[in-house]
């Protein structure tokens, strides 16, 4: 007849056999739990195109967002917290690079290198993010060009290297994207003023003004209020 | 004696059914109506449901913690979890149901009624089948409570997640009746879906090997050999889908309506063949 019985019709020693094996759980737990795997800031090194393409399994998308969460996680972990000087950060962006790879249309990788992990102090670390989004924004400029315009700002705020982000801001105001708000070729402008250049700046918006006749009226104002006020009148121009 | 009634002797289960006219089609709905009881008596229908919910709640704890696109985060964990516990959670329970009806002379009993053996096979797998639909038809109403994918893209995983499904129950049932254990059954075939799931890599590693050297183009003609009888189920159910929607411009339905038509057949008389010539 099938059904449980009662316990007090099992023999007492399979009992203490629990109960040993119970403490001998609880002795174990008590000297394993501390010592915990030292997190090595992001163990590996991204892992070749075609390995990734294995590690995958045939689901692209899972694949990236569960590696994506991963690297969001990345070194915070079982209670340890590692400060983002720790990281390595050339690795870092092999992961993003290669994941954005996978997916291309999503803004995850690019949000998190951006977001959170362009938040170190450290302008060599930065370097690297900024190499990330400028590449990305290079090959997808239609869904990315906006990080190119963080990459800028990383670049002049951040790192401090105004010559970088004044190649950085030629590159956005260089893009073949349809609908680009004006702001985006306004951007080496604003980045030349800032070390001076202002004789350069006042040309380059100039020649927005002078090649933009749909421009709205107070994108123009502001043109000229900037040219005003910051960089000086222009001669010729009402 | 109708065959609900001996099945019902035979098993203790109570199956209620009048014999149709056609002797086929009362047979069929006989052997469905006693897989779906089977399938309550081993907890199929409470276990996977509540292993998908668990799954719901654990990827809705992981998503939420996402920088950003938590809905697609959802979605795509979701997918794959519910995907993987429907495959398993079928292929346990096909293994182990063919086991225990075999051993039990369930099987032998049924086969004592004027039906033949590749019929046999035919209706037993239509039976799974049905109920594979059934739990992908719980997974996708959890996946739409849990992530709210795009419609259409739900519409088109479901539909894709189906033939996955049945493809794998047909499978796990010609490993079933070949295969003298259930716990080898099993194994081979996940192994067969692990293998079937990378169908696709096994191609490009083909085409890279062909240009090294004897080895490699030895092992990439065995990778082609393969790939040959090994379904394209990376073509199917893709998390894609879930995240961007249905993208009409993409063949990815059509591939795995026409990769199930071929290949059912191709399984089903493999193992109406071999159970033909079994001594039950």
């Amino acid at each position: 007849m099938q059904g449980q019985g009662s316990l007090r019709n099992v023999p007492r020693k399979y009992f203490v056999v629990l109960l040993a094996g119970l403490l001998t759980q609880m002795l174990f737990w008590a000297q394993s739990h501390t010592p915990r795997n030292e997190w090595r800031v992001v163990r590996l090194a991204a892992p070749s195109a075609a390995l990734a393409d294995a590690l995958r399994v045939a689901d692209d998308q899972f694949a990236y967002r569960a590696l994506a969460l991963g690297l969001q996680n990345a070194g915070d972990f079982a209670g340890e917290m590692t400060p983002l000087k720790d990281f390595d950060y050339g690795r870092l962006a092999g992961w993003f690079s290669l994941l954005s790879e996978i997916d291309p249309d999503s803004q995850y990788i690019p949000a998190l290198a951006g977001y959170y992990y362009g938040q170190s102090r450290n302008p060599d670390q930065l370097r690297h993010i900024v190499t990330y989004l400028q590449q990305l924004s290079a090959k997808y400029p239609q869904k990315h060009w906006r990080w190119l315009a963080y990459s800028v700002y990383l670049a002049r705020h951040r790192i401090k290297d105004q010559s970088l982000a004044l190649e950085l801001a030629y590159q956005l105001a260089a893009l073949q994207v349809a609908d680009l708000p004006i702001w985006t070729r306004q951007m080496p402008a604003f980045v030349l003023a800032d070390i001076g250049e202002k004789e350069a700046a006042r040309d380059i918006l100039e020649a927005i003004l002078a090649t933009s006749p749909d421009l709205q009226q107070a994108e123009q104002n502001f043109i000229r209020n900037y040219i005003d006020t910051r960089l000086g009148k222009i001669s010729g121009s009402k | 004696m109708p065959i609900c009634t001996a099945l019902s002797d035979a098993t203790g289960v109570h199956c209620h059914f009048d014999m149709a006219p056609s002797r086929h089609s009362a047979t069929g709905r006989a052997l469905l109506h006693y897989m779906l009881i089977t399938a309550l008596r081993d907890r199929l229908f409470l276990a996977l449901p509540v292993m998908m919910a668990l799954a719901a709640a654990l990827t809705a704890f992981l998503s939420g913690s996402a920088l950003i696109e938590q809905r697609e985060m959802a979605a795509s964990f979701f997918g794959a979890g519910s995907r993987v516990l429907i495959i398993f959670g079928m292929v346990i329970f096909i293994c182990f149901h063919i086991r225990q009806a075999m051993d039990s002379g369930e099987i032998a009993l049924i086969l004592s009624r004027p039906i033949s053996r590749g019929a046999f096979v035919l209706v037993y797998g239509a039976s799974m089948v049905i109920m594979g639909i059934v739990c992908v038809a719980i997974g996708v109403i959890l996946l739409w409570i849990c992530a709210r994918p795009p419609l259409g893209g739900l519409l088109v995983w479901g539909a894709s997640m189906a033939l996955e499904t049945s493809l794998m129950i047909l499978t796990t049932l010609f490993f079933g009746l070949i295969l003298a254990s259930a716990v080898t059954a099993a194994l081979a075939s996940l192994g067969f879906y692990f293998l079937a799931r990378m169908s696709g890599l096994l191609g490009i590693l083909a085409d890279h090997a062909s240009t090294g050297g004897m080895m490699d183009q030895a092992l990439g003609k065995g990778f082609i050999l393969i790939s040959f009888i090994v379904p394209r189920l990376d073509l199917f159910s893709r998390s894609e889908w879930l995240v961007y929607g249905w993208n009409a411009q993409e063949p990815g339905l059509i591939w795995s309506l026409l990769q199930t038509l071929a290949f059912i057949p191709l399984v089903l008389g493999a193992a109406a063949i071999d159970f033909s010539r079994k001594r039950l």
